[in-house]
This record gives structure tokens, C-alpha cells and sequence, in this order.
């Protein structure tokens, strides 16, 4: 869309040229090295359901962990003044730049067989999350759960205070405002945040590996099968990328009002 | 925009352009200076290829030899698809012959063979497993094995089947490589890991290993190779480094590593 330009900036629009294709090049490289034919017997293997289903099952129940926990605390952090405030949302928003690999070494050190809380669960109840499902649904969920939080977060600052006051005066009880005014107003961000979180658990690797191991059926998810068959199986590799690179595009369609300001 | 923000994009770019040329120039300008060899070598040769790296450094002044460890299948994998390597060490017969098939590297053979390895049973000195035979592996709530894809993870199904030992594979974490295979056990919860011997030495008091397997059978034991790769950049230098590999001393350091010898040829 031309905002009025009469003189285009014909170096800006070089480089953003090159920046465009710097980013569509790779995606373009691994369409072209999958075998469309076979593709269905591809993810038809057993390998690769396996690692389908357990991605999905884990990456759901993160992303409904991240729910749960998220929202509450989102809400805190929008609606509550208390001290060290911008330091406890400093800390849940870490993850998303922190290299998901130290994120796995953390996670270890607090959840592993001998670590701070994991110590206790094995010595206790004989719990070990290490190499389990578990420990795959805890690793996703301290990636993804900070992109809620903060798409949340967002939606409760731009409300309007008065529409919950007004609810408030009319007689409504504190849960009822909860319930029947803010969250319904903050349901797309939930939904979007839901989306956001969901799609980064289901492509988590680093902190999954470093974490939860690499066993079959139970901690191989498809960003590990893709990554431990490049050698062995390039085609499931390849046909899973391209099954992953599929669902972040439909995701990226069903958030597009959000991201794409349409105008 | 403002002229301190211009400025601050200026120092920027030319911060980039500095931490980016010395690399690239350097092989135009001061090529016969510093000349870096790339070696390919396997993971589980780690420690020993830094101790040969270190002293061919010292023997060759200006050379700086730059190590890529990894399972011989990925190192291979990327032979294949054309990675600048100079020279390729491999733990195994199989993925020599993966990059030499694609006409990255000599046919393999007694002169490209330079030591010998074999898989053992190793679990944490202070973990809850008492090792008395290979069997005792089955107490394992996890095993750590290598992907069947590595040499070490192809050999690990073989000692398993031969002990006779039915482990289920939603017990087994595989790691890509074999230093990868001993840090689930030495860093992770895992409780017993198979490993290259020289692994489980170089894990030192960290750990108590099995010999297991009959070390007369070829098929049990991991055949390593070295060679210049047809792309190295400099030949000569490719194949002084593949004679410091082969060279009594680097034997001596294999040896003394928990390596074995090649097998005896002809002369």
C-alpha cells in the first residue's frame, strides 16, 4: 500500500527485497526436497505417527497448562500493584529469549532425579519426569506458557475499567465480573495466546532434548525425529518438516486478524 | 532520524564489518601465514583428537586444525552434501564407505584403519546399579544408548541381542552421538548408558564400566578410519595430519585412551 509516497526509497525497498527473500529461500528449499508422491506412506510410518501423536498429546496438555497457570497470571500481573511488579514479569517473559537448551539445564537442575524439587518427587513418591511424557509436557510448558502470559496481559491492559466497574455497581459479585464480563472480553486474546503457546510447545527442541531425553514413543517428539533422521531417514525428516511448517501457516492464518492489522 | 542515532548505526555497521572480514580475508591475503585444516572427526575420539590437534599445532607452526565432532554418520552425511572438511576421521566401516561411495574419500581399507574400539556397559559409581554382568543392565529404569544411525548405536543393538538382553525400547533414550550417549549418564538421570570404552575412561571416577562381548569378533567392535578428503584445500597438510593420526605416538595416546589396535596386516 502506497502511504502517499510519490518517490519510493528505492534503497529501503532493496533491502527489504533481500530481507524477504533471505526468509522465504529456506522455506522454498524444503518444499522442493520433499517427495509429494510418497508423502502420505512418509508420515504413515510408524516412526512417524508415533512422534505425531506424542507432539500433539504433549503440546496440548502444555498449552493447557499454560491456560490454567497463565491467565491467573497474567491477571496479576495487569491488575495488581504490588512490589518488584516489573521484576516478576521480567522473569516470566525470560524464557522466550532465553536459549531453550539452558532452559532444559535449568529445568534439570530443578525437576532432575537429584534436583531441587525433582530430588524430593523421586526420594518420595518415586516420580522421575526425566526421560518421561511428563517431563516433555513440563519442558514445553516453560517455553510456551510466557507467550500467553504476555498476549494476555496485553488484552487486560486495554480493557476498558469501566465496563467491570459498572457490573460491579450493578450488584455483581467479584466472580461473576470475572466470569461474566472480563473473561469474555479477554477470550480472543486467550484463544490467541492459547494458539501462540500451542505452536511454539509443538516446535520445542532444545529444552525437550536437554530435559526429557530422546525415547521412543514416550520423549520423541517430531522436532526430534526430524532432527535424529536427517541421517538415517531423510524423507520422515523432510515429510515431517514440511507437516510442521504446514500447521504453523495454518496458524498463522487463524491469528491473522490479530497480526495483520487488515486495512 | 537524528544525527546521534546515525552515528550509532554507523559504528554499528562498521563493528559488523570488522568482526566479519578477518575471517574471510584471511585466506587471500595471509593464506601462507595461518592455515586452518578441518578435521571431521568422530565424537568418541574427542579427547584424543584434541591432544593430536594440539600437537600438530606445535609441530606445524601457523596451522591451526579446527575439530568437528559428531556420530561418523552426521560427520559423513555432511561429506556428502559437500561441507568444506579436509580431513575425515570415522568410527566406523560403514560411514567411510557412505563418503567414499560419493567420491569425498579413498576407498577404505587397512591403510586408512588407525585403531579399534569396543562397546561397554557403564553406570554412575554412585548410582543404584551393581554391575556384574551385562544382564544387570535390565535394572536400568533408563538406558542411554546412541542412535541406531551412529556406529555406536548400530553396535549396541548387536551386544544387546547377543547378551540375550530383550530391553524395551520406550526405556532407551538415544542420543546423536556417543559423548552425547555418556552425558545422559554422567550429567542426566540416566542410569546405565553402552558406550565406547574409551568413553567410559574418559568419564574417569564418574563412572564403573563392564567389559562385555568377545573382542575376537570383528563384528562387535568399531573399526575407525582416517583420511584427506578429496576437497581438502591443502593435500599435503590433510595427509601430514592423517600421519600424526597414524603415528606410533598418537598410538601410544589411543592405548592409553582404552582404544585398541587395528587389525594386524601384512606387510
Amino acid at each position: 500500500m502506497n502511504l502517499g509516497l510519490r518517490r519510493p526509497p528505492w534503497g529501503v525497498v532493496a533491502l527489504a527485497v533481500v530481507g524477504f527473500a533471505f526468509l522465504l529461500i529456506p522455506l522454498l528449499g524444503l518444499v522442493r526436497q520433499v517427495a509429494w508422491g510418497d508423502l502420505g506412506a512418509t508420515l504413515g510410518s510408524p516412526e512417524a505417527i508415533a512422534a505425531l501423536r506424542l507432539s500433539l498429546v504433549c503440546s496440548v496438555l502444555a498449552t493447557l497448562a499454560s491456560v490454567v497457570l497463565g491467565v491467573p497470571l497474567a491477571w496479576v500481573l495487569a491488575r495488581l500493584e504490588f512490589p518488584g511488579r516489573r521484576i516478576v514479569r521480567a522473569l516470566v517473559l525470560l524464557p522466550i529469549v532465553l536459549p531453550p537448551v539452558v532452559g532444559g539445564v535449568a529445568l534439570f537442575a530443578a525437576f532432575g532425579r537429584s534436583g531441587l524439587v525433582g530430588g524430593a518427587l523421586y526420594d518420595w513418591f518415586d516420580v522421575q519426569l526425566t526421560f518421561s511424557p511428563a517431563g516433555v509436557v513440563l519442558a514445553e510448558t516453560f517455553v510456551a506458557m510466557p507467550f500467553l502470559v504476555i498476549t494476555v496481559e496485553a488484552a487486560l491492559r486495554a480493557l476498558d475499567p469501566h465496563l467491570e466497574e459498572v457490573a460491579e455497581e450493578l450488584g455483581a459479585s467479584r466472580a461473576t465480573v470475572l466470569r461474566r464480563v472480563t473473561l469474555p472480553l479477554i477470550a480472543p486474546a486467550i484463544a490467541a495466546g492459547a494458539a501462540l503457546a500451542w505452536a511454539r510447545a509443538l516446535g520445542e527442541f532444545g529444552a525437550t532434548i536437554t530435559f526429557a531425553g530422546n525415547v521412543s514413543e514416550r520423549t520423541r517428539t517430531v522436532p526430534l525425529a526430524v532432527y535424529l533422521l536427517l541421517d538415517a531417514d531423510p524423507q520422515v525428516a523432510v515429510g515431517l518438516s514440511v507437516l510442521l511448517l504446514g500447521i504453523c501457516v495454518v496458524v498463522l492464518v487463524a491469528l491473522r486478524d490479530r497480526w495483520w492489522p487488515s486495512r | 532520524m537524528t544525527r546521534p542515532r546515525r552515528a550509532g548505526l554507523a559504528v554499528l555497521l562498521a563493528a559488523t564489518a570488522f568482526a566479519v572480514t578477518p575471517a574471510g580475508a584471511s585466506t587471500s591475503t595471509t593464506a601462507p601465514r595461518s592455515r586452518t585444516l578441518t578435521v571431521s572427526a568422530a565424537s568418541s575420539l574427542t579427547d584424543v583428537m584434541d591432544r593430536i590437534a594440539r600437537r600438530f599445532e606445535r609441530t606445524h607452526p601457523g596451522v591451526r586444525v579446527r575439530l568437528n565432532l559428531g556420530s561418523s554418520s552426521t560427520l559423513a552425511t555432511q561429506l556428502v552434501q559437500g561441507a568444506p572438511v579436509d580431513v575425515f576421521a570415522s568410527a566406523s566401516e560403514s560411514s567411510w564407505a557412505a563418503a567414499a561411495a560419493a567420491g569425498r574419500v579413498a576407498p577404505g581399507g587397512p591403510g586408512t584403519w588407525f585403531a579399534r574400539n569396543r562397546l561397554v556397559v557403564a553406570v554412575r559409581r554412585d548410582g543404584p546399579i551393581r554391575l556384574r554382568s551385562v544382564r544387570d543392565v535390565r535394572r536400568a529404569r533408563v538406558l542411554a544408548m546412541c542412535v541406531t544411525s551412529a556406529p555406536c548405536g548400530g553396535l549396541g543393538e548387536v551386544l544387546l541381542r547377543r547378551a540375550e538382553v530383550a530391553f524395551p525400547e520406550s526405556s532407551i533414550t538415544r542420543a546423536a552421538d556417543a559423548r552425547a550417549t555418556l552425558a545422559a549418564l554422567t550429567r542426566g538421570d540416566a542410569d546405565a548408558a553402552i558406550v565406547y570404552r574409551s568413553d567410559a575412561r574418559a568419564a574417569g571416577r564418574r563412572v564403573r564400566y563392564l567389559d562385555v562381548g568377545n573382542h575376537d569378533n570383528v563384528e562387535d567392535l568399531s573399526l575407525y578410519s582416517v583420511g584427506p578428503t578429496t576437497a581438502a584445500a591443502d593435500p599435503a597438510l590433510a595427509r601430514a595430519f592423517v600421519t600424526t593420526v597414524r603415528s606410533r605416538w598418537a598410538r601410544k595416546v589411543l592405548l592409553g585412551a582404552g582404544f585398541m589396535r587395528p587389525p594386524a596386516t601384512r606387510r
